[in-house]
């Protein structure tokens, strides 16, 4: 079972990877205990998604009642913690970097934990309303555009690969997030 | 340590075709495809068993 200061610990060096500082791998745990550990961050990050979930996608009009969207979130939500990892063992050995992938999905689990504290910064922004919804599109967009520089940024530090490859690894995850989120969202129409 | 990734992806989209068929079809449809699904699985896993058995006795 994981302790609540592995969990600090492991979140700090992900915070580590997100200022750019390659030693912020150096805090995570990547051995076979580590790995399975760092899916724990699903639990962690459950609350913050939630919250993400209610106000931004919950209040669309869907004809589906609490259950079935609870029950089909909660599909998705465990295939969008699945998925990548599993195509990345077979991405990882392919591009000759599988004595890195387990240190790459430690951090790339971690790295939600920031990621969703960046969603739910603007997320508390739009809900405040203080901002007008040109200047709240844009924080949004932003907010994406460091998610995905921060996976690109992971992949360059834990799994050593080209920014080139980086690059098409981070647009295949997000594809791959995509088309889990649309599909599990037409379910609920 | 896939298998087990494996595993949960494979159930979570049999769970989501459930869904989908439920909402398709309707529940007594679900229902019945879940039954047919496990008495599916149980065959399956019988028949491997057998020819698993099967084979220990050729080896021996």
């Amino acid at each position: 079972m994981i302790t609540r200061s592995e969990v600090m610990i492991s979140l700090y060096g992900a915070w580590r990877l997100l200022i750019r500082d390659p030693r912020g791998i150096e805090w995570l745990d990547d051995s076979i205990e580590g790995y399975w550990k760092s899916f724990f961050c699903a639990i962690v990050v459950l609350p913050g998604y939630g919250l993400w979930f209610f106000f931004t996608v919950y209040d669309v009009n869907f004809d589906a009642g609490l259950f079935r969207i609870l029950l089909v979130e909660g599909i998705g939500y465990v295939i969008g913690w699945v998925a990548w990892p599993l195509v990345m063992a077979s991405v990882a050995p392919a591009i000759d970097r599988d004595h890195n992938y387990i240190r790459y999905i430690v951090a790339y689990n971690w790295s939600a934990g920031i990621s969703i504290v960046i969603y739910l910064i603007v997320l508390t922004l739009r809900l405040l309303g203080i901002l007008p919804d040109g200047i709240m599109a844009f924080f949004s967009f932003m907010a994406l555009v460091i998610i995905l520089s921060y996976h690109w940024n992971v992949l360059r530090i834990a799994l050593e690969v080209s920014p080139a490859a980086a690059a098409g690894l981070v647009a295949g995850d997000f594809v791959l997030g995509q088309i889990i989120s649309n599909f599990s969202r037409g379910m609920l129409h | 340590m896939m298998s087990f990734l494996r595993r949960i992806l494979l159930t979570m989209i049999g769970l989501a075709a459930l869904v989908v068929l439920e909402q398709a079809f309707g529940m007594t449809t679900a229902i019945v495809a879940t039954a047919v699904c496990f008495v599916g699985y149980i065959l399956w896993l019988t028949l491997r068993q057998i020819a698993e058995e099967g084979d220990d006795d050729g080896s021996a």
